[in-house]
């Protein structure tokens, strides 16, 4: 009886111990990870046209376009901006629209701040789940309908 | 009843009061005896004198002390009969510490988990959802869409008014 109380107390030690060794270093590596690692992600520039219906490059963005408003789409142009936590990163929207500062907290959440070409804010836009399609009626390029697409790369 | 039976019975009584409570009949001859019997007081002053004598004598002084192997003997014998705890049993270690110290590190352990993750049971950054639209021009309205359980995406859209 003795010999199984100690035993069972030597497991609660080690189980313990091993506990708070295992929090504390995966507590390190996600410090580690969030204060240095960059994130991947994709700024998608895209506009509503007249005809064309939904290129192959947005195809897998056609739901969230559609329901912007028109069945037909044209891609401009794709950004990679790599925002290390902390430090936001400034994206140039087509046609002299303004720009997006983009950036992205520990937790995963990015946040997205758009200016227009005299630098007012038209707004800042938080999300934690991606894509994040944004269309705002203020941007338009040749009077069509401008959506800004934020997307998370995935990894290979 | 003569003087003879009365000292015999005087000495019977007193020698029986050392194994039994008397009853008041024999508590009563005695003291009556005690009183008007010469040869019972004389009797009773000389066993008192007896008893006192070997008392000092103390006979227990000329018995000798337990040798270590009497001792050894005694012990044999308590333990056969359960008093005493085999000798086989392993020597008491300070392993029932072991389990206090264990329980010592467990509360610090709850104590610093609760510290920082609270008492909440939902786990910490993995299901917190953020979908928000903030510092929007005035007269702006928003209007945002879920993807849905199969598309972890969503849409903003801004209505501007001006």
């Amino acid at each position: 009886m003795r010999t199984s109380l100690n035993l069972i107390g030597v497991l609660m030690l080690v189980t313990a111990v091993a506990n708070s060794t295992a929090v504390q270093a995966q507590q390190i590596a996600q410090d580690a990870n969030s204060s240095s690692a960059a994130v991947s992600l994709e700024v998608v520039h895209t506009s509503a046209s007249d005809s064309g219906g939904i290129p192959d490059s947005l195809k897998k963005y056609g739901k969230y376009l559609r329901r912007a408003g028109s069945e037909n789409w044209k891609f401009h142009s794709r950004n990679s901006p790599k925002p290390v936590p902390g430090t936001p990163k400034t994206v140039n929207l087509p046609a002299k629209l303004g720009k997006a500062i983009i950036s992205i907290d520990a937790k995963g959440v990015a946040t997205v701040k758009i200016l227009d070409s005299r630098g007012k804010s038209l707004g800042i836009y938080r999300s934690s789940r991606f894509p994040l399609v944004i269309a705002n009626q203020r941007l338009r390029i040749d009077g069509k309908p401008y959506v800004l697409i934020l997307d998370r790369l995935k990894k290979k | 009843m003569n003087q003879d039976s009365d000292l015999q019975r005087f000495q019977e009584l007193v020698e029986a009061s050392a194994h039994r409570e008397l009853t008041e009949a024999e508590t009563a001859f005695i003291g009556r005896m005690g009183f008007q019997s010469k040869e019972c007081r004389q009797w009773l002053e000389a066993d008192a004198q007896t008893v006192t004598a070997a008392v000092a004598e103390d006979p227990l002084r000329n018995v000798p002390a337990p040798s270590s192997l009497d001792w050894a003997r005694l012990e044999t014998g308590l333990r056969r009969a359960g008093a005493l705890p085999d000798t086989k049993s392993r020597v008491r270690r300070p392993w029932p510490m072991l389990p206090a110290a264990a329980a010592i590190v467990l509360c610090i352990g709850v104590v610093y988990a609760i510290l920082r993750d609270g008492l909440s049971d939902a786990p910490v950054h993995s299901s917190e959802m953020v979908v928000e639209i903030l510092d929007l021009p005035e007269d702006d309205g928003s209007l945002i869409f879920d993807g849905g359980e199969d598309d972890d995406g969503v849409l903003m859209i801004v209505i501007s008014n001006g």
